[in-house]
């Protein structure tokens, strides 16, 4: 299941004096089971990018492929895609609306058409695999909970509809530092356990460096950079000329390296640094 | 001086069950905190630990359940007070598109100014003050619609300071923007302090932006748990990480380095700075 885009281009109010070009030339692949960061200042045509992935923005010109459906074809089939690839807007839970926690995360997969054995398995799944406890939860109001639960069970309602790509645009956003942990752990786990394709918009480049293997930098409407964030973040120059931040670790490592001390590759979390550091002196005494 | 004194102030919710009961949900519970001239204040917390609330308690929004809170001398729980206590308490909120009440800038800016009855030409000098003051003084004429969020939120400081408040209270004003717009924010509030000696007290749970703070309390379940200065609350990683929170990445690898036996300085939060120090040792 990949997703190919060639020569995308989109244009907002085209052929009026609000004509604005939001995508130019975007060309890339995206394989099963990747993990992919899309960044980018406000404006850079990010949100349009992954809106164009399950269809709520259509092809204008270029190409998009889904899993070998066409999405420039008109008739293409839309219940399919949006099946396929769960889209999780900025602030989900602010789309919380049911009476229970049950009835909101299985309010997709009706929609689906599942028969209600199957919903039935596939919410108390996705409830249980965003880490709630089932039980406790079902018949609570969602608006009883706390923000990163709410968050959770927004996100619970996409995965009950079983998604092969999860889009999620900055998951983390108000959450505090603990509720952004848990979520990214969550999102990590689907990728890493449920083979689930992920693609996060994302303002937050620390978390960004430690959790995606490959980044998207986009501005204009246009891919600057596709690499991976160990070279993206080397180019520490680049970045700020951006007005992008450069995360801690990687201000850290490139300092180190520019001054000639040898670190292992792939040192992102500040534990991984610690131990690349204290291996310098060959032991943790100094 | 203290300008805001809270005395075992408790403010809690009710929480209506679906058995027809009534229970509480806890706000503040018991806090007690003065307010400094000319201070700036950081509180944080996770989320739900009753900052927002106790901000609410600063200016009258909430009359604290239990205890006190008193603004300049003036009690909030009596109403004669809530208008010269607003006039000194100025408020900025989360969401900038919440905010904004009037179509041009300059207009939304002195809505607050005339409110409190200052006459032109002083209320048209204020407004330019205030808009100078946090650099967005060339969009005067322009519609708020098409800012930045950052920018948006500039326009709302500016509409508290144009009051000329002693206090600016920032409720999560950085949440909700990307990082340039947090940066932004976060140096007109560090400029208001220094060059006019406003007291500002900064709601949030980044905890980079804990660092440009003269003090730092800790809310945890509505209750204050730590107070101290950064690098005082930084050193208190458990204690934090228990209250939902977490010592910035650079700080944590420079406390850590050092419990490896490295003479670093434990409360390094520049990166480059850390590294410096590691490359002279080597």
């Amino acid at each position: 299941m990949s997703i190919v885009v060639k020569d995308l281009n989109y244009v907002y109010n085209p052929k009026s004096p609000f004509e604005t070009r939001a995508l130019h030339n975007v060309n890339l692949t995206i394989e099963d089971g990747e993990f992919v960061a899309i960044v980018g200042h406000t404006g850079s045509g990010k949100s349009t990018f992954v809106q164009h992935l399950n269809a709520l923005i259509r092809v204008q010109s270029g190409s998009l492929v889904v899993n070998g459906i066409n999405l420039h074809d008109k008739k293409c089939d839309l219940k399919k895609v949006r099946s396929l690839v769960g889209m999780v807007f900025q602030y989900p839970e602010n789309q919380l609306f049911a009476d229970t926690v049950a009835q909101d995360v299985e309010f997709g997969p009706k929609n689906m058409g599942m028969s209600q054995e199957e919903i039935d398995v596939c919410v108390k799944n996705a409830v249980e695999l965003v880490g709630l406890d089932w039980e406790t939860v079902k018949n609570k109001s969602p608006f009883e909970l706390s923000g990163g639960e709410k968050r959770r069970v927004a996100l619970a309602g996409v995965l009950a509809m079983q998604p092969k790509v999860l889009v999620l645009d900055e998951p983390t956003a108000g959450l505090d530092p603990v509720g952004k942990h848990e979520i990214l752990t969550l999102v990590k786990k689907l990728n890493e356990e449920q083979g689930v394709t992920v693609i996060m918009v994302s303002h937050d480049m620390n978390e960004v460096y430690e959790n995606a293997r490959r980044i998207i930098v986009m501005k204009d409407g246009a891919v600057v950079y596709d690499t991976t964030p160990e070279d993206l973040f080397a180019l520490e120059d680049e970045i700020v000329k951006m007005n992008l931040e450069v995360p801690y670790m990687a201000q850290f490592c490139n300092y180190l390296r520019k001054h000639h001390v040898k670190l292992p590759k792939g040192v992102r979390t500040v534990d991984e640094v610690l131990k690349a550091v204290n291996a310098l002196k060959g032991g943790s005494n100094v | 001086m203290d300008i805001i004194k809270l005395v075992n102030a408790t403010y809690n919710y009710k929480v209506f069950n679906d058995d027809g009961t009534q229970s509480f949900a806890v706000g503040v519970d018991d806090v007690t905190l003065d307010v400094v001239q000319g201070e700036f204040l950081t509180l944080v917390g996770h989320n739900g630990s009753g900052k927002s609330t106790l901000a609410k308690l600063l200016n009258g929004l909430f009359v604290p359940q239990k205890g006190s809170v008193s603004v300049l001398g003036m009690d909030t729980a009596n109403e004669k007070n809530l208008f010269e206590i607003r006039k000194n308490v100025g408020m900025v909120f989360q969401n900038p598109d919440n905010q904004m009440v009037a179509s041009i800038i300059e207009e939304d800016v002195a809505f607050g100014v005339e409110n409190v009855g200052i006459p032109h030409p002083e209320l048209g000098e204020r407004v330019r003050w205030a808009l100078e003051s946090v650099g967005m003084e060339q969009f005067a004429k322009k519609t708020p619609h098409k800012l930045s969020g950052g920018q948006k939120q500039r326009i709302a400081i500016a509409g508290a300071l144009a009051i000329k408040p002693q206090v600016l209270v920032l409720d999560e004003s950085t949440a909700m923007l990307d990082p340039q717009g947090r940066k932004e924010v976060l140096s007109v509030a560090k400029k208001l302090n220094e060059d006019f000696g406003m007291t500002v007290v900064l709601i949030t749970h980044f905890m980079e932006e804990v660092l440009q703070s003269d003090r730092v309390v800790v809310m945890q379940r509505g209750k204050i748990i730590a107070t101290g200065t950064p690098s005082e609350i930084f050193s208190e990683r458990q204690l934090l990480e228990n209250a939902g929170l977490k010592v910035p990445r650079t700080i944590e690898l420079a406390q850590k380095l050092k419990e490896s036996g490295w003479q670093v300085e434990e409360n390094t939060a520049d990166a480059k700075a850390l590294g410096e120090m590691i490359c002279q040792l080597l």
